[in-house]
């Protein structure tokens, strides 16, 4: 074999080589444990602070506006869409759930007194959920946008419905607006 | 207004008709647009250095370096665009050491590996063999060194030693054609086969990129030969500019032909796209109209057949090659504008449009394209000064 064949061949295996070691160490150890990624990015991803709770979770107390809600033109839109990820709110409930249970006397069954839940006026700001009543809220989806179906989201343009000044929520109640 | 939507209203101010709202900015800028321009180049360069190494056109033999030198440059920042528009551009080796199979994206890192380590490198070396050890009896110091690290130790210039430098060669640049149409081919692959969007799916897409790149790669090659004999006083070898003009001619008609092929389909067969697709064409009235076509193809088209016929004095031809290369250059970045950024400007509704403006900072503004264009000019211009063609030993005559 001519001598510059062979020098080559060796720069190859070398580069070959240094290019598998490089591979062993660089791929990340957990990969192809399930499928064409990183098996422990599915640990990360579980091992993360939990920030949702589902539609349920929300209706325990607040049922009065799930109930306004239900059948209602915002019906399908959870309500963390406005009030924000709800999981510590509802772990301060959880945490002090003692405080609000109430014996039926007839029963005998302990229930979640939901009046009083609603009564309380301790919970620390940390656990507060959003109570958006601004204009800028609503145009989140009712702006005029043309990326919009309007017979599915109705809009508006923002600069001259109604008197600008006033809040959307003073004639259109957010959990029933076309009550 | 709320700054939160003043944003919104600007963006709706850019878009025409109905669009879905992830279509309004684009995914892809100016950064994807110098991909497939850079790696046509390398592809277009390599072809061009291989009509006269395996099609024996001895009149192309004083560019033939030049050539190859050019597409090595421009190939070793060809992946640079991508890397730059990734959202995390330090993990750009993870696509090589986990390699996913079925991703045409992924793959191309195999193919662009292959055509550097395989395909240009080794012509590379085994054309320059000779002269680096001969070069480095002759210099001294740190360029000594480099010249001996380059010939990797083999001093053998014997006739049969350079005889087999010569065969394997041949055999490379043999094995480089079908790989350079591999490399170019695939990035028209890339587009063609994305079949969601009906500007660029076209089985068509790989042959017109492939020829568009040896349009552009002749044209720089074209150039850059003159640029260098500008700067080293040499006086340009006529015979070579007018045997590039005759390829350059005949491929741009091909690459003309494909085009209107591709056009006169989708008039013809007129699909549910056809109607955004014809106003979109007209939206790109600068890029596609002006650039592509006036700019690129006709004035080159027309001045470079009418050399075919009639020969006019030398520094008429050598002003119009000039002129003609730079226009080519233009209009084939026009055509790779048209592709990239005209197949986002619609919305796959085919109901509306969004623009585009190219952002003058960041990493993927206009001053990082510009840079990524000058970084291959400032490897070509130290490749040259480290192998230089017009001092190799079978090459004093140029």
């Amino acid at each position: 074999m001519p001598q510059q064949v062979t020098r080559l061949l060796i720069v190859f295996a070398v580069f070959i080589g240094m290019f598998l070691v490089a591979a062993a160490f660089l791929k990340p150890a957990s990969f192809g444990e399930y499928g064409h990624y990183r098996g422990n990015a599915i640990k990360e991803i579980a091992a993360k602070e939990i920030k949702f709770v589902d539609r349920k979770s929300c209706a325990n107390c607040h049922n009065d506006n799930s109930d306004a809600l239900a059948g209602a033109e915002h019906a399908l839109i959870n309500c963390q869409t406005c009030h924000g990820p709800g999981y510590k709110h509802n772990q301060w409930f959880e945490q002090n759930k003692s405080r609000f249970m109430r014996q039926d006397p007839a029963s005998g069954i302990w229930t979640v007194d939901t009046i009083l839940v609603r009564a309380a006026k301790d919970i620390p700001e940390e656990y507060k959920l959003l109570k958006p009543n601004e204009r800028d809220a609503c145009l989140k989806c009712h702006a005029i946008n043309a990326a919009r179906r309007e017979k599915v989201v109705r809009q508006i343009d923002v600069t001259d419905h109604y008197d600008v000044k006033k809040k959307c929520v003073e004639c259109h109640p957010p959990h029933a607006p076309n009550s | 207004m709320d700054p939160n939507y003043q944003h919104l209203y600007d963006a709706l101010s850019k878009v025409e008709g109905y669009i879905y709202p992830n279509e309004i900015g684009l995914n892809w800028g100016i950064l994807i647009v110098l991909y497939p321009y850079i790696t046509g180049l390398v592809a277009g360069a390599f072809i061009l250095a291989s009509l006269n190494r395996v099609f024996k056109v001895k009149a192309l033999r004083p560019i033939y370096e030049i050539s190859l030198l050019t597409s090595f440059s421009f190939l070793c920042v060809a992946t640079m665009p991508l890397i730059a528009h990734l959202g995390q551009p330090l993990r750009f080796y993870e696509m090589m050491i986990t390699p996913h199979l079925t991703s045409a994206m992924a793959i191309f890192a195999f193919v662009y590996l292959w055509y550097l380590m395989a395909v240009l490198l080794l012509e590379i070396w085994f054309d320059y063999r000779k002269d680096m050890v001969i070069w480095s009896g002759e210099k001294k110091g740190v360029l000594r060194l480099i010249y001996k690290v380059l010939t990797l130790g083999v001093y053998d210039t014997s006739p049969k030693s350079v005889a087999v430098d010569e065969r394997l060669g041949y055999i490379i640049t043999v094995v480089g054609i079908p790989s350079a149409f591999l490399l170019h081919g695939y990035v028209g692959f890339i587009f063609g086969s994305l079949k969601a969007n009906p500007w660029w799916s076209s089985v068509i897409m790989p042959v017109v990129f492939l020829f568009s790149a040896m349009v552009s790669g002749i044209a720089l090659v074209l150039f850059i030969y003159m640029i260098i004999s500008w700067i080293r006083k040499q006086k340009l070898d006529m015979k070579c500019l007018d045997s590039i003009g005759k390829f350059l001619f005949y491929i741009l008609i091909f690459d003309f032909v494909l085009e209107l092929l591709d056009t006169v389909h989708r008039v013809y067969t007129a699909e549910e796209s056809f109607d955004i697709i014809s106003i979109l064409m007209t939206k790109l009235f600068f890029t596609l109209t002006i650039g592509q076509l006036l700019l690129g193809t006709f004035i080159p088209l027309l001045v470079l057949g009418y050399f075919q016929f009639s020969k006019p004095k030398d520094a008429i031809r050598k002003a119009s090659y000039f002129i003609i290369s730079i226009l080519v250059l233009g209009g084939i970045f026009c055509m790779r504008w048209n592709v990239v950024i005209g197949g986002q400007l619609f919305s796959k509704s085919f109901m509306g449009f969004t623009t585009y403006k190219a952002r003058l900072l960041g990493a993927e503004g206009l001053l990082s394209s510009i840079v990524i264009m000058i970084i291959p000019c400032l490897i070509l211009a130290a490749l040259l000064w480290l192998l230089p063609p017009w001092k190799k030993k079978n090459m004093e005559a140029y």
